[in-house]
């Protein structure tokens, strides 16, 4: 009798959940080309495209909200194939390639490189001819030099669409306005202003401990990388008047480093630099020793109000590059983005569906989420309701959840970013918007097989030795001006000058000469 | 002669036919067998092949078969390299320093746990020393860092106590295998002792009574007794070792080093890693691994034809 209820409610409860998904499905089929108007409509019938795509965190699904709100305007609506429980994307992808099988949209985080490698193998199809078609949002930003010369491949076609940003602002340089105040300093404007600020740091105990315990200036990306910006020093490739050459063979290098490796004996720098790793923000800052940093505009700037209980008085402000200068930028198009498989039947309607994520409604579906759940139209501009800025969680945890934020390429729009920066980080974006701090960074390049090949080779045993003997000029406190000239002789012997000329024909052909 | 040639010829078929008929008569342990076999065919020998790429501009998308063959370019840009001589020098170094200072030290501690005789404290030693390994290389190597930093870590805060001068240990190229093998020990020398003492029980207690009676004492009990009768397992696990001498691990070293240690920690699995992390080079990777298994078949068979000859015990 027991048994017999037990299995009874069993079946009920299964009828019900049966019952439910039912209604789920009849609801969402009945939507389809009811509330919207044709304008977004890229198929009569609704059609399923196979995806290749993995987020890391597993959040992604084509079950959450805001890919459903696509498929219903849309009628096209992805179906992942690959699995979703993969820790390694790279060996996920590899897999997929070596099968042969490439669903319709392939998304990878890389795929300036291996989309355009693998494309010309045959593997993805070329989509520039598709995207003038087909395409006029994605087409209108193919339009923009940088954009196109960027997407290229070595043979002239594009095989991706990226993810773009619309803001170029990301980083800048950080400094305790209130240690300026108790010490009566004024704030740095030029480098040796800033030497002379982190000096006074360092010797005049701003934190009122007593203790000599503060460090002036910290980075939580190991390295000195951002303080060679202050004398327009690079690591990386570079190019000056159209003519390339490798950043540490440069002048201005060895200016840099000289400056780095006094700076860092006088104790101006971390002396932990190399080591402390990425939670050397929070760790410097909220004991109260850190003075001045290079560092990202709205989660720096959040410091200040998580903080301000446990380090009474703190003010982490934005200030003008010594040097006037500003390196770290936001690309305007990324490696990571999507493109089509070379046998995929649906191509027309990939590309369309590509497409949308950059029309005006797609856009807002990818930034802002679902307008009456996330956000509300407020005098035409998408505002996000108080949750996803004040929630338990950040805002991109809540928009990605439902599906929007999304690895899948979109044009991200600064608003989105901006409605959920504090005043300091404001100031701060403002500063640097004002007074036309930015300078467009070297772009990354597109390489033939056989220029690639040459890098391959060549560029792991220059990075070693670069790397190398920048620390031990740090470290061992040499006199680098004299130690330059044998640098750079052994940088050529490594064969860097083959290496830049294979850099300047990519920047050429870049240029489109 | 005739009659003997007779019987051998008889002989041999005999085996033959009770090999055939034992087969037979043990079907179903064979069938136990088969998984295992294929597990092998399929995981191990079957992936051998792979091994072509080492050879060839590997493409994924391509394949093995139809990707372009280069040859030994990979092993020549290899050998060829700026700091071939350097990385194979850390290599052997970084392998010999473990042979010598990691091998012996679980045995020791084995030997040494055997002699306690209290089993609350012998238990409890053994799980404090097990627990590291247990303990995901990244916050190991996170914890090393931290006891070496120079501001605020421990090591630092004795050296200062002592009115010394902080060093700053993970950048001084001179320190860095001794803080690796160190770590080492430390990680898995709990773990590692384990088989030793499973073996060490397996001895009979007649032998340790007989040599009480002979007037041994502890010492010469471990010296007669437990070590000869442990001593297959150490030189089992010694032939592994030597298998392994130019695969160290890199995970670990790349958690602590710095370009500044390169000189002294730079190895052979850490500058394929750089170069992997650059593109994904599988042709160069696989020629480099290519290279170590076989200076590490050379090794073993080296290692087990010496065991074979002084001792009599080896793998094969």
């Amino acid at each position: 009798m027991k048994k017999s209820l037990k299995y009874t409610a069993l079946a009920l409860a299964a009828l019900m959940c049966a019952g439910l998904a039912g209604c789920g499905k009849d609801n969402a089929d009945s939507s389809v080309n009811t509330d919207y108007d044709s304008e977004y409509l890229i198929s009569d019938e609704p059609i399923e495209l196979t995806c290749f795509f993995i987020r890391n965190d597993s959040k992604y699904s084509e079950d959450l909200d805001m890919w459903k709100k696509a498929a219903e305007m849309t009628n096209v609506s992805l179906k992942t194939v690959s699995s979703k429980n993969v820790s390694d994307k790279q060996q996920a992808f590899n897999t997929m390639l070596a099968s042969g099988n490439i669903p319709d949209i392939v998304v990878y985080d890389d795929a300036k490189t291996y989309l355009s490698q693998y494309g010309q193998e045959g593997a993805f199809e070329p989509i520039d001819e598709l995207i003038k078609e087909y395409a006029p949002h994605i087409q209108k930003e193919f339009d923009r030099p940088e954009i196109k010369n960027y997407v290229t491949a070595s043979d002239g076609h594009i095989y991706y669409v990226p993810s773009m940003n619309q803001a170029k602002i990301a980083a800048g340089w950080f400094i305790r306005q209130d240690w300026l105040d108790k010490l009566g300093l004024p704030m740095p404007t030029t480098v040796d202003e800033y030497h002379d600020t982190l000096l006074a740091f360092r010797n005049n105990d701003p934190n009122g401990n007593g203790i000599q315990d503060e460090v002036p200036y910290f980075s939580r990306f190991n390295g000195m990388g951002y303080l060679l910006y202050l004398w327009d020093a690079t690591e990386t490739f570079t190019q000056k008047d159209g003519v390339v050459y490798y950043g540490p063979t440069g002048d201005e290098f060895k200016t840099g480093y000289a400056n780095i490796t006094k700076w860092y004996n006088e104790g101006l720098i971390d002396k932990e630099i190399y080591t402390r790793g990425g939670k050397s923000r929070d760790k410097l800052l909220g004991e109260n020793v850190g003075g001045s940093t290079h560092d990202w505009f709205g989660s720096t700037a959040q410091f200040n109000d998580m903080l301000k209980d446990s380090v009474p008085g703190i003010n982490f402000v934005a200030f003008a590059p010594p040097n006037g200068k500003e390196y770290v930028i936001r690309e305007q198009a990324l490696v990571q983005g999507a493109g089509i498989s070379a046998n995929s039947k649906y191509k027309v309607e990939a590309v369309k569906f590509m497409d949308f994520f950059f029309s005006d409604a797609g856009s807002k579906l990818m930034n802002f989420g679902l307008e009456g759940v996330h956000y509300d139209m407020v005098d035409g501009k998408p505002v996000f309701r108080d949750f996803v800025i004040h929630g338990d969680k950040t805002a991109i945890d809540i928009l990605q959840e439902a599906g929007s934020c999304s690895q899948f390429p979109y044009m991200q729009d600064f608003w989105y970013e901006e409605q959920w920066l504090n005043d300091t980080a404001k100031a701060g974006v403002e500063l640097y918007l004002d007074n036309n701090y930015l300078v467009d960074p070297f772009p990354t390049l597109s390489f033939t097989q056989e220029e690639q090949d040459l890098i391959n080779e060549k560029m792991p045993d220059i990075q070693t030795y670069l790397s190398e003997t920048t620390q031990e000029w740090v470290f061992g406190n040499k006199d680098v001006e004299s130690e330059f000239a044998g640098f750079v002789e052994q940088l050529k012997k490594l064969g860097i000058d083959e290496v830049t000329e294979v850099y300047q024909a990519a920047y050429d052909r870049y240029l489109g000469k | 002669m005739s009659s003997r040639a007779k019987v051998g010829k008889q002989k041999n078929i005999g085996t033959n036919r009770s090999l055939m008929s034992r087969i037979i008569r043990d079907r179903q342990l064979y069938l136990i067998l088969i998984p295992f076999l294929l597990y092998y065919i399929i995981f191990v020998y079957k992936p051998m092949g792979g091994i072509l790429i080492a050879f060839k501009d590997y493409s994924v998308y391509k394949g093995i078969a139809d990707s372009p063959w280069v040859g030994l370019k990979y092993f020549e840009q290899f050998f060829n390299g700026e700091y071939f001589v350097r990385l194979l020098r850390n290599t052997s170094l970084i392998s010999l320093y473990t042979i010598i200072f990691s091998f012996p030290a679980p045995l020791i501690l084995a030997l040494l746990l055997n002699e306690v005789r209290h089993a609350k404290f012998k238990s409890a030693i053994q799980t404090c020393t097990y627990l590291p390994h247990f303990i995901s290389a990244v916050v190991i190597a996170g914890l090393v860092t931290n006891f070496l930093a120079p501001s605020n870590g421990l090591i630092n805060n004795i050296i200062r106590m002592f009115g010394g001068e902080s060093i700053y240990f993970l950048t001084k190229p001179e320190y860095f295998r001794t803080i690796y093998i160190l770590m080492n020990i430390w990680t898995e020398v709990g773990y590692g002792s384990i088989v030793y003492i499973a073996a060490i029980s397996a001895i009979d207690m007649q032998l340790y009574e007989a040599c009480e009676i002979d007037g041994g004492n502890r010492f010469t009990k471990m010296w007669h007794v437990t070590l000869p009768g442990i001593l297959p397992t150490i030189v089992t696990l010694f032939i592994i070792a030597i298998g392994g001498f130019l695969n160290v691990g890199y995970e670990k070293i790349i958690l602590l080093y710095q370009p500044a240690t390169y000189e002294t920690a730079d190895i052979i699995s850490t500058y394929v890693y750089r170069i992997g992390i650059e593109q994904a080079n599988y042709s160069m990777s696989t020629a480099v691994n290519l290279f170590n298994s076989v200076i590490g078949f050379i090794l073993v068979s080296m290692a087990n034809y010496i065991s074979n000859k002084v001792n009599d015990t080896g793998l094969w």
